[in-house]
């Protein structure tokens, strides 16, 4: 038999708030890429008529689906349609799906991860969202739905600029950035995006490279202070005079030399370290500066563990909260007051309202494969739920080629890509989702680094 | 190639005919003169079964043709996305928006079933409509005449609704918690299987309603056929063949016979009639004929210039009716050892 592939059939998800200017967008699509035989599924009944041949009308049918240890929610209208339209020999040049401003976009994007034949026959190019400038603060503070319908876009297309101060307007898409900072942004007025912006934009095409707002690939730490101190040999102690939690986090490493360049060469391993499991400390015990990760119980009144340096050195004393916070001080063994020759306050993650954000990672090395299976794996598995969408392209020891994932909740679709070469071997990966821990992301994603 | 064991049954392509668009359902004339397709472009066509006769047109659905089902009396009824029913040329809508899933005779053609939306039809012989049923929890997938004709069984996500064939009344409810694609009742009506969207076929025995449940397959699955006295179920879900035997204490805890020859899913299988062979058709344009027996077991395979969607079996068993994705309408023979 010849096996002729037929070229997949791209779908583009269009949602938005109702009066967004979906519509308008959706018309236009229809006109400007006239000759192309575009079908349309709409969810929304009775709203401004849409120009088209073949319009069909879906009611909307949420499917569980119990597929082993995965549980997950698909549309079934969009399944059983789907796999008649892509029976036609008059082929569509392309398939739009017209979600209503209430709908969750998950399902619908779930459904192009767990049916074989549409994943044969469809591509699923990109989830567009419309935006209207004017209302979308509202929303975005009043319903969940529309936190999410931002987060999983590819495309954002912030409608309706005109009736929004400048100034406004970039607030709201700074917001929006933090929801999702891989998505493209569009301000426009009367939801006049070019149509190539948002029609074939390949969001789910992962050999395409990943776009990640910068601003949002700050790390964060896990720590909140660092100091660096001259040490010379002896027992030192560290006094805590307050106790804003029952333990704190305290971590030792030796550096170079008491300047900022020498800690901050260290600050990855430091992170690294806070993800490790905690030793308590006993009340005999003191804390090695070697890189271990302390609990120092905190009493009423006052605390004080001892630091035992055999070899004089500078030494970044890290701890889970403020030096202030926590009334730390540093006593040399003749009970002196050593102050730090580098003393950082660390910003905490950025917060913000919105219980939907982006994280995002960046960092050279490379991925040890059996602990990023584990670690991701485990991760979508508890935290799926949460995750909206995840997207990274990877560098994984041992392989030439680039690793690339895409994911919605707990479903994830990995492939290899093209090779590295003589390009620099680094990592990036983006998580975008509710209650995101940022610190713990990066300290799981820190883990798999070889 | 396949292992094709010594000298035996064959099959043989005697001619083959170009339609326009996919195949959406084959099926035979009751004295194996014509076939009818059922196709993607929405016509319904009549293909002479033997010699070199054209293609004639039986009646032309908007949009897709979906389904088809021939009375033994050989009343064509066909359902198609435009929300219509066609008997033998009388047109009835059932649906505004809604499209017609199934359609099928009741087996002695004195009613037709028909799914659009979420509700069953009951229509007469000319296909007036006569009953309807309440609406199910969500669009009616499949649905399967009880072998006496009483009742008629309705599969969506959610289970299966055993509706009075007369009133479209509930007479049994077989919940279950997934999305139903097809169902089947096995010839002495006592057991229902119905493949699922999520990979796993589930079994019924109707009146006790106990339950069984088979999980492994590769995709979702479509194709179930029983065999002419009950004993096997053949299910597709891949590109592998799983057959259970329901004889004893039936297939639990029991290991299925699996066939292995398809190099992509299989799209339909079918015990040949009054017979233990079985044929099935797949996405790799392959027509194979089994023995349904673990050692050697398959008999005779052909293949098409295109991946095969759907076939059937004429009622004299002696030849297959193939459709495929490019429109290709096949007739296959037979020949015995």
């Amino acid at each position: 038999m010849n096996l002729i592939k037929t070229p997949k059939i791209p779908v583009t998800v269009l949602t938005g708030f109702l009066g967004s200017g979906k519509t308008t967008l959706l018309n236009r699509i229809l006109t400007e890429q006239h000759g192309q035989k575009i079908a349309v599924i709409e969810n929304e009944f009775g709203e401004v008529g849409i120009d088209n041949d073949l319009v069909i009308d879906a009611e909307e049918e949420i499917f569980e689906m119990n597929n082993g240890c995965i549980c997950c929610t698909v549309r079934g209208d969009l399944i059983r349609i789907l796999g008649q339209l892509m029976r036609r020999k008059d082929r569509f040049d392309h398939i739009l799906i017209e979600t209503t401003g209430l709908a969750d976009p998950g399902p619908v994007i779930q459904t192009f991860f767990v049916d074989e034949e549409m994943q044969d026959h469809l591509d699923l190019d990109g989830v567009v969202t419309m935006v209207d400038a004017g209302h979308i603060l509202l929303h975005l503070d009043e319903s969940s739905e529309a936190q999410e319908q931002i987060a999983f876009a590819d495309v954002i297309v912030l409608n309706k600029i005109d009736l929004v101060e400048s100034d406004q307007l970039d607030e709201l898409e700074k917001r929006i950035r933090r929801l999702n900072a891989a998505a493209r942004i569009h301000r426009v007025e009367n939801a006049s995006v070019p149509v190539r912006e948002v029609v074939g934009v390949g969001g789910f095409d992962m050999t395409r490279g990943l776009e990640i707002d910068p601003d949002l690939l700050v790390p964060g730490y896990p720590f909140e202070w660092l100091g660096v101190y001259e040490l010379e040999p002896g027992r030192h102690s560290l006094v805590f005079d307050q106790d804003p939690d029952p333990s704190v986090n305290v971590l030792v490493l030796p550096v170079d030399s008491a300047t900022d360049e020498a800690v901050d060469r260290r600050l990855r391993e430091a992170t690294i370290a806070f993800s490790d499991r905690t030793e308590p400390l006993g009340a005999d015990d003191s804390i090695r500066p070697d890189g271990g990760l302390a609990g120092v119980a905190l009493a009423t009144g006052g605390t004080s563990v001892a630091i035992d340096i055999k070899q004089a050195g500078s030494y970044a004393v890290f701890t889970e909260h403020g030096a202030e916070e926590l009334g730390l001080q540093l006593l040399s063994a003749d009970g002196q007051l050593v102050k730090p020759a580098v003393d950082r306050q660390i910003a905490p993650d950025h917060e913000h309202d919105d219980t939907v954000s982006s994280v995002g990672i960046e960092a050279d090395g490379e991925l040890d494969p059996e602990r990023l299976n584990e670690w991701l794996g485990t991760l979508l598995r508890e935290k799926g739920q949460d995750i909206f969408r995840s997207k990274g392209v990877l560098a994984i020891a041992g392989m030439e080629e680039r690793y690339v994932f895409q994911g919605v909740h707990m479903l994830m679709d990995g492939q290899s890509d093209r090779p590295w070469g003589s390009d620099e071997r680094t990592n990036r990966l983006i998580f975008i989702g509710r209650n995101l821990d940022r610190i713990e992301l990066e300290g799981g994603f820190n883990s798999c680094l070889t | 190639m396949p292992d094709v064991a010594g000298l035996q049954t064959r099959i043989e392509i005697t001619t083959t005919h170009e339609t326009e668009d996919w195949v959406n359902q084959v099926s035979w004339a009751p004295d194996g003169s014509e076939v009818y397709a059922a196709c993607a472009d929405g016509a319904v066509l009549a293909v002479p079964a033997r010699g070199d006769g054209g293609i004639r047109e039986v009646h032309r659905h908007e949009g897709a043709a979906t389904c088809l089902s021939i009375s033994p009396d050989g009343v064509i009824a066909s359902g198609g996305h435009d929300g219509t029913v066609r008997v033998d040329g009388r047109t009835t809508r059932l649906g505004e928006g809604d499209w017609i899933e199934r359609v099928t005779w009741r087996p002695d053609g004195g009613r037709i079933a028909a799914a659009c939306g979420r509700s069953v039809y009951l229509l007469g012989v000319d296909g007036t409509p006569e009953a309807e049923s309440s609406p199910l929890g969500a669009t009616v997938t499949c649905l399967a005449w009880h072998p006496k004709g009483v009742n008629v069984a309705a599969g969506s996500y959610g289970g299966v609704k055993v509706l009075r064939g007369r009133d479209g009344t509930l007479a049994t409810e077989l919940p279950w918690k997934g999305s139903v694609l097809e169902l089947t009742v096995s010839p002495d009506g006592r057991r229902l299987a119905h493949g699922n969207q999520d990979s796993t076929v589930h079994f019924w025995d109707i009146a006790k309603k106990r339950e069984l449940h088979m999980w492994g397959y590769e995709t979702k699955v479509r194709e179930l056929a029983w065999r002419h006295d009950g004993r096997f179920l053949a299910t597709g879900g891949g590109s592998s063949i799983t057959i259970w035997d329901f004889s004893g204490k039936g297939p639990e805890g029991s290991r299925p016979l699996e066939l292995d020859q398809h190099a992509a899913p299989v799209s339909w299988l079918g015990f040949r009639p009054a017979n233990r062979m079985l044929a099935s058709v797949a996405g790799d344009g392959m027509l194979v004929l089994w023995e349904t027996r673990a050692s050697g077991p398959v008999v005779s395979a052909v293949a098409f210039d295109e991946p095969l969607s759907v076939a059937s079996w004429s009622p004299d068993g002696k030849r297959i009716a193939v459709g495929g994705t490019g429109g290709t309408v096949g007739i296959c023979e037979v020949l015995e050892a």
